[in-house]
């Protein structure tokens, strides 16, 4: 099963690599070991629509989340989204090939949306299960034979955002598989699961928010920076299976006060 | 017969523990140097100083403990080769000056976040040394950071996976495919500044 639709994503890829070297081989001039990006031209497009849409919508909703919110809940509220996501995460752990890992993320599940109470307590953790988390990108990335760094062409989504050929693949299988969506919509109750994506943004975008603000002002191609460390650190999440991820690529010194400002 | 064997055999075993040794103290100074500079980081910023002591400040640390040459050709990449003696100078000056203002930038709202070091280890290559460590925060997860240190100095800091070297590195080839090294120079001289 899982063979048969890798073959077909390799598939997949390769009707969009023949399209890409034909279509624009002309403008291949990267520096080795950058992205392979054959789209720029419409990538930074789609980049320029997304900014705006977080500058005028996303991004102040988050900073107003992560500035007038308490903290405790916005704790819990992010406990609540990560154990919704914890069923396709294990799926993923067992296609990867690590069940007893999928075992302690059911358990987690278990735990945490009983006596945790839906979710918003992580019990599991105290209990000495720290949270993992793995899509179906980089389980595409553990079993194919190309470097982590190559997903194929870098691609940026419609409101999505950085991703490529592997993670938006993986994106949309995460999507299909995840019990959690087939649940809602066979008990014809679908408006949670857009509460939950929205709840989910809002909560990523806030933990976002110092990392980003970073890499905007310290760049001078944004564009280009956030493609190196979208690729980076996708390949880093790839190698390092099985580490507890934190949720965003932090960077150095933090400091909650006017941060998500200071422009 | 068995005095020669003997005789090669301390040899190698002279040989292995000098290297040993040598790794050893590598991976010790390595990690000395991260611990240091941590620790004067903090020192810095705990003092509450105003915005220009502070920059003052770091400027100093920056230019103890990190190889700025190193990092400013790695940073150029294929660029560097066709840059001009008088563009190399320039070129290292000004993204001192901007790294500095950015590394000060960040430390501005210290949180009493610690640095934990952890594993050193040889680069794949072997010239240099990777320290891994960990940011404790108050609130939060701890980030992953890991230093690559050369002769002493830092060469590289990868941030949850991510180098700043290879981004900079990207986000400058950009800048020069489009505009050319001088308008990089002065963007830079212009944000350092």
């Amino acid at each position: 099963m899982i063979r048969s639709f890798l073959s077909r994503v390799r598939f997949g890829l390769a009707v969009v690599l023949l399209a890409a070297t034909t279509g624009l081989g002309a403008c291949a001039s990267q520096e080795p070991g950058e992205p392979w990006d054959p789209l720029e031209v419409p990538n930074r497009f789609m980049f320029a629509i997304n900014r705006t849409i977080d500058m005028l919508i996303v991004r102040p909703v988050a900073v107003t989340y992560k500035f007038w919110v308490p903290e405790p809940i916005q704790r819990g509220v992010s406990n609540v989204v990560q154990n919704l996501g914890e069923p396709v995460t294990a799926i993923n752990e067992v296609a990867q090939g690590e069940p007893s890992r999928a075992a302690q993320t059911i358990a987690r599940f278990l735990v945490n949306t009983t006596i945790g109470i839906l979710g918003i307590f992580d019990v599991a953790k105290e209990l000495g299960m720290p949270p993992t988390k793995e899509d179906f990108g980089q389980t595409i990335g553990v079993w194919a034979k190309a470097p982590p760094e190559d997903g194929g062409p870098y691609l940026v989504l419609p409101l999505l955002g950085p991703s490529n050929a592997r993670d938006a693949v993986g994106l949309l299988v995460d999507y299909v598989i995840d019990p959690f969506r087939i649940l809602t919509w066979q008990l014809d109750v679908e408006y949670l699961m857009y509460a939950r994506t929205g709840v989910t943004v809002v909560d990523a975008r806030s933990r976002t928010l110092q990392a980003l603000d970073d890499i905007e002002k310290n760049s001078l191609d944004y564009y280009s920076a956030l493609r190196s460390a979208y690729t980076q650190k996708r390949a880093a999440d790839i190698r390092q299976k099985g580490a507890p991820q934190s949720a965003s690529i932090a960077l150095v010194a933090s400091g909650r006060p006017e941060l998500g400002f200071a422009r | 017969m068995a005095t020669f064997r003997r005789w090669v055999v301390t040899c190698v075993m002279a040989t292995a523990a000098t290297l040993l040794a040598a790794a050893g103290a590598a991976a010790q100074d390595a990690a000395q140097v991260v611990e240091r500079m941590a620790s004067q980081v903090l020192a810095t910023v705990k003092t509450g100083a105003s915005d220009s002591e502070r920059e003052q400040q770091m400027t100093q640390l920056f230019r103890a403990n990190f190889d700025i040459a190193a990092i400013g050709q790695m940073v150029l990449g294929r660029h560097w080769n066709g840059a001009t003696p008088d563009q190399r100078d320039k070129f290292i000056a000004a993204f001192e000056k901007a790294e500095i203002r950015a590394y000060s930038g960040r430390f501005k709202n210290y949180q009493g976040q610690t640095l934990k070091i952890g594993r050193v280890s040889p680069s794949p290559n072997g010239a240099s040394e990777m320290v891994e460590s960990q940011l404790l925060q108050p609130t939060g997860q701890p980030i992953r950071i890991v230093w690559e240190i050369s002769r002493g100095k830092v060469i590289d800091i990868a941030v949850e996976g991510v180098s700043m070297g290879m981004t900079r590195r990207s986000d400058f080839s950009a800048y020069v495919q489009r505009n050319g090294l001088d308008a990089l120079i002065d963007e830079l001289q212009r944000r350092g500044g």
